[in-house]
């Protein structure tokens, strides 16, 4: 069973998310904060990690930096799933190694499924 | 805008100094002959032209930083727009989707949130719109009867939640009888969600709020009170002006919009009360406001 991370402050779109992922057979950790988000990266090794950018204790950036930096963790692929739009975002997101940016607003949750699949077949591939 | 903040007059105002010195410098050259005169005239003009420079600049860099201030507020605003319509958006598609049979309980918790979102949506649109309506000085307020203290607790229980996250407890401090105050009732209501909303933000996941009401003479008074992060010194004097955001706050955090004390300034000075604070860095802020009581 694949295991997805789902860093994201919002204890809603947590619950959204956890039936829908078990429903498709992954398993789903939640971590709310920056900070318990990269310890859980590090010590639970995802398959891949759903990132929110709004985040207490150490925003998404730092975050997607600080995995990018840590060899054991460098490969692990990260979808943005955010609210935040703006040009210098999505270019900062990229350039810090996210595999994929989404807009939460503009992604219904099966073409969010439909992300994590393909970025999970590539990264096997 | 004024007109000497506006770039075009600016611009226009910058390049007609600058001829005007161009053919100033000429008739002087041609009609002094004296080196040391024409240097000192030079001299005089340059300096002129530098004062006039320096206050064209500084007006450009205030129409830059006050674009910088509106294009931050509208990242956040979409934001802040967006995070309800997902919300909405993906229970939607939950409860229509054939994968989840959903019992009547995630039902009615499905619509519940729709609820909650859908409200907080047309909370941040009024904000708006209002900001858009002082801009236009199309402002108006509906004055009605009510209770200060009622619209408080109400206030608490809704901010409850989001203050436990944050491991912060609120206390309520009222006399028993508090007389009636006449405003408008939706918009004081916003004002003090604004108020306890930032005082839990700014306390950075320590300490309390206390809001106190009390009654002076004419007037009702609310404090709120927080053991927070505090204003810095620079910020004081801007703390009230439109989209203006402290930087002090969480990393990243953006659930603020910029508009809450410039929204809260306007209504209460339209109301006939007063608004200030006092704050010190690293301990805290105080933030208060008067509206008159009901006298009939």
């Amino acid at each position: 069973m694949k295991k997805i991370l789902f860093v994201e402050d919002e204890i809603k779109f947590q619950k959204t998310m956890v039936d829908l992922f078990r429903a498709e057979g992954f398993e789903l950790v939640s971590a709310y904060d920056g900070e318990s988000g990269l310890r859980m990266i590090t010590e639970q090794k995802p398959d891949l990690v759903l990132l929110d950018l709004i985040l207490p204790k150490k925003n998404g950036f730092e975050v997607l930096k600080e995995l990018k930096g840590n060899p054991q963790t460098a490969n692990i692929p990260v979808i943005v799933l955010t609210n935040l739009e703006g040009t210098q975002d999505i270019e900062q997101a990229l350039s810090l190694g996210a595999h994929t940016y989404l807009v939460k607003a503009n992604y219904s949750l099966e073409d969010i499924l439909g992300k994590i699949k393909e970025a999970l077949k590539e990264h096997e591939g | 805008m004024a007109l000497w903040q506006c770039p075009h007059f600016l611009f226009l105002a910058m390049g007609l100094i600058i001829i005007f010195a161009i053919l100033a410098t000429d008739a002087v050259a041609k009609k002094y002959l004296d080196p040391g005169y024409v240097a000192l005239i030079v001299l005089g003009v340059t300096a002129m032209l530098f004062t006039i420079s320096y206050i064209v600049v500084s007006s450009f860099e205030r129409v830059a930083k006050m674009s910088m201030a509106k294009s931050e507020f509208l990242r956040i605003m979409s934001h802040q727009l967006r995070t309800p319509l997902s919300g909405i958006k993906w229970q939607l598609e939950l409860l229509f989707s054939k994968k989840i049979n959903p019992s009547m309980e995630v039902i009615r918790e499905a619509l519940l949130e729709i609820k909650e979102r859908n409200e907080k949506m047309v909370w941040v649109v009024n904000n708006i719109l209002d900001v858009n309506l002082i801009e236009d000085s199309n402002f108006s307020i509906t004055s009605s009867v009510f209770s200060l203290k009622d619209v408080v607790n109400e206030v608490v229980g809704m901010l409850k939640e989001a203050a436990e996250k944050a491991n912060i407890q609120i206390f309520v401090a009222a006399p028993q009888e508090l007389p009636d105050i006449c405003a408008d009732k939706m918009r004081v209501k916003n004002i003090v969600y604004h108020l306890v909303d930032n005082a839990i933000r700014y306390s950075m996941n320590r300490g309390n709020v206390t809001i106190t009401l009390e009654s002076t003479p004419g007037f009702a008074r609310c404090v709120v009170s927080d053991e927070g992060v505090g204003i810095p010194k620079k910020d004081t004097s801007r703390i009230f002006e439109k989209f203006f955001r402290s930087k002090n706050t969480l990393p990243g955090q953006t659930a603020g919009t910029g508009v809450g004390l410039y929204l809260a300034k306007m209504v209460i000075e339209k109301s006939g009360g007063k608004i200030g604070f006092t704050s010190a860095e690293g301990k805290g802020s105080t933030f208060w406001f008067t509206l008159p009581i009901n006298k009939s």
